[in-house]
This record gives structure tokens, sequence and C-alpha cells, in this order.
């Protein structure tokens, strides 16, 4: 399914549920040398706890990072938004969703970081037509 | 006045196959509905179109509206996807069936 969406690698969390078929990405909150030839990324979700080896920010809650993200982003780092979350809001939290993403993302492009939106999907169901943005 | 017709985009959507088409349809309408308003849906003039496979559904929409069309169904609260375009019902449905092949 990921082939047919021209989707080349996966982030998961758990390396036994998806086949062999696709390139796999470890998400993992700390390095561990335990987990096979997988390569790993490590992701943080709480700005206050990021460190010189978080490679990815995921962002579920505009309003708590706000103040801090400005401080705390570096170059290299990744900012991460997930679709996921924008699904289930209705049209005016949706707008505010995409402004404030918006803002983000100027943000990650002064501050040299890369900025990533992911579906967050669960299924392949959940996953995002790469036309959508 | 020239008049011109409009051109279309045809869109395969796999959707969770434990909802009918129609009520797939409804929901994608409704959302756009709540995102762009009516006079949009009206102008996008969408059409849902029978398809041979299970839990796709074949979407057509106004050139103009695509984009809207595509950011509607990625911000749809029931999962689906896009996984096919077209500018010809013909060439999408023919393409369906070739990945299927492909990928069974």
């Amino acid at each position: 399914m990921a082939r047919r969406l021209n989707i080349e690698t996966i982030g998961v969390k758990n390396p036994t549920v998806v086949d062999s078929s696709c390139d796999v990405v470890l998400r993992v909150k700390n390095i561990s040398p335990v987990r096979g030839n997988f390569r790993q990324l490590v992701v943080c979700e709480d700005i206050s706890s990021i460190s010189g080896k978080t490679d990815l920010l995921t962002i579920q809650d505009f309003s708590k990072i706000r103040n801090n993200l400005s401080k705390k982003v570096r170059p290299n780092l990744g900012v991460e938004i997930s679709i996921a979350d924008a699904r289930r809001l209705d049209a005016n939290a949706l707008g505010r969703w995409l402004s404030q993403a918006k803002n983000v993302y100027r943000l990650c492009k002064s501050a040299r970081c890369q900025f990533i939106i992911s579906s967050g999907a669960q299924s392949i169901f959940g996953m995002v037509s790469s036309r959508t943005f | 006045m020239l008049s011109r017709k409009n051109r279309r985009r045809y869109l395969a959507v796999l959707y969770e196959p434990n909802k009918s088409q129609t009520q797939v349809m409804r929901d994608i309408q409704g959302r756009f509905m709540e995102l762009f308003g009516c006079l949009a849906t009206e102008l996008a003039y969408l059409r849902v179109y029978n398809s041979k496979q299970n839990g796709i559904l074949i979407l057509s929409c106004d050139l103009e509206y695509l984009e809207r069309i595509l950011f509607t169904i990625a911000m749809m609260d029931q999962s689906m996807t896009v996984v096919m375009m077209s500018g010809t019902i013909r060439k999408l449905r023919e393409r369906l069936i070739q990945s299927e092949i492909r990928l069974n």
C-alpha cells in the first residue's frame, strides 16, 4: 500500500507490525543498540525535555509550545505536526490549527529547522496523498 | 461568448469498507461544505461513480476545486485517502485494475 502512495520510508514505533517491502525508520524515545538493523529517530513530545540527541519534536498542542518553541529550536531539529490530530477538529478549530501550523513553518524556516507534516496514520486508510499539501 | 467545458479530475478514494459508498460521499460533501461553504460545494460539482474494487470510491470534481477536495479528504474524521487521480474515468479504471494486478 505504501508503494502505491509512493511512500519510500515508514516511521514506526514497533518494527514487527510492518512488512519488509518498505524501508523502516524506528521512532524511539532513547537510542538503544538492541533494536536490530533499523535506523532510529529520537522523538520527543515534550518541549521541555528536548536534548542534544533529539531528532524530532512532535507538536500535539500548539498552545503549550507558543512561547517556548522559538527558544528551544536549533538548526537540524525536525518539528513535526500530525494530520491525524486535525481530522477530529471542526471547521473553526481547523482554521486555527492551520494558522498555527503556518506560524510554526515560518519559525522553522527562519531557524533552519525541518518542518514535517506527518499523517499520523495508524492504518493504511489514515495515510495522506502526497498531492494534498 | 465561447462556452468551454470545465475540466474535471477523477479520484480513487480508499476508504474503510464498513461504510457504504453513499454514506462516504455524503460525509465528504458535508465536510467540504463545513470547510468551504455551500457555494464552493455546488461549484465543485462533486459526483460519485461505481467502482469494481471493494473499498474504493471514484469521485469526480471540477479541476479548479481539486486542491480543496484533496484537503477535505485528508481532513475527514473517518480515515480515507486518495490513491489515484486521472483526467478521465476510463484511464482511472484501467490504472486501478492494473495496480490491483501488480500488487496481488
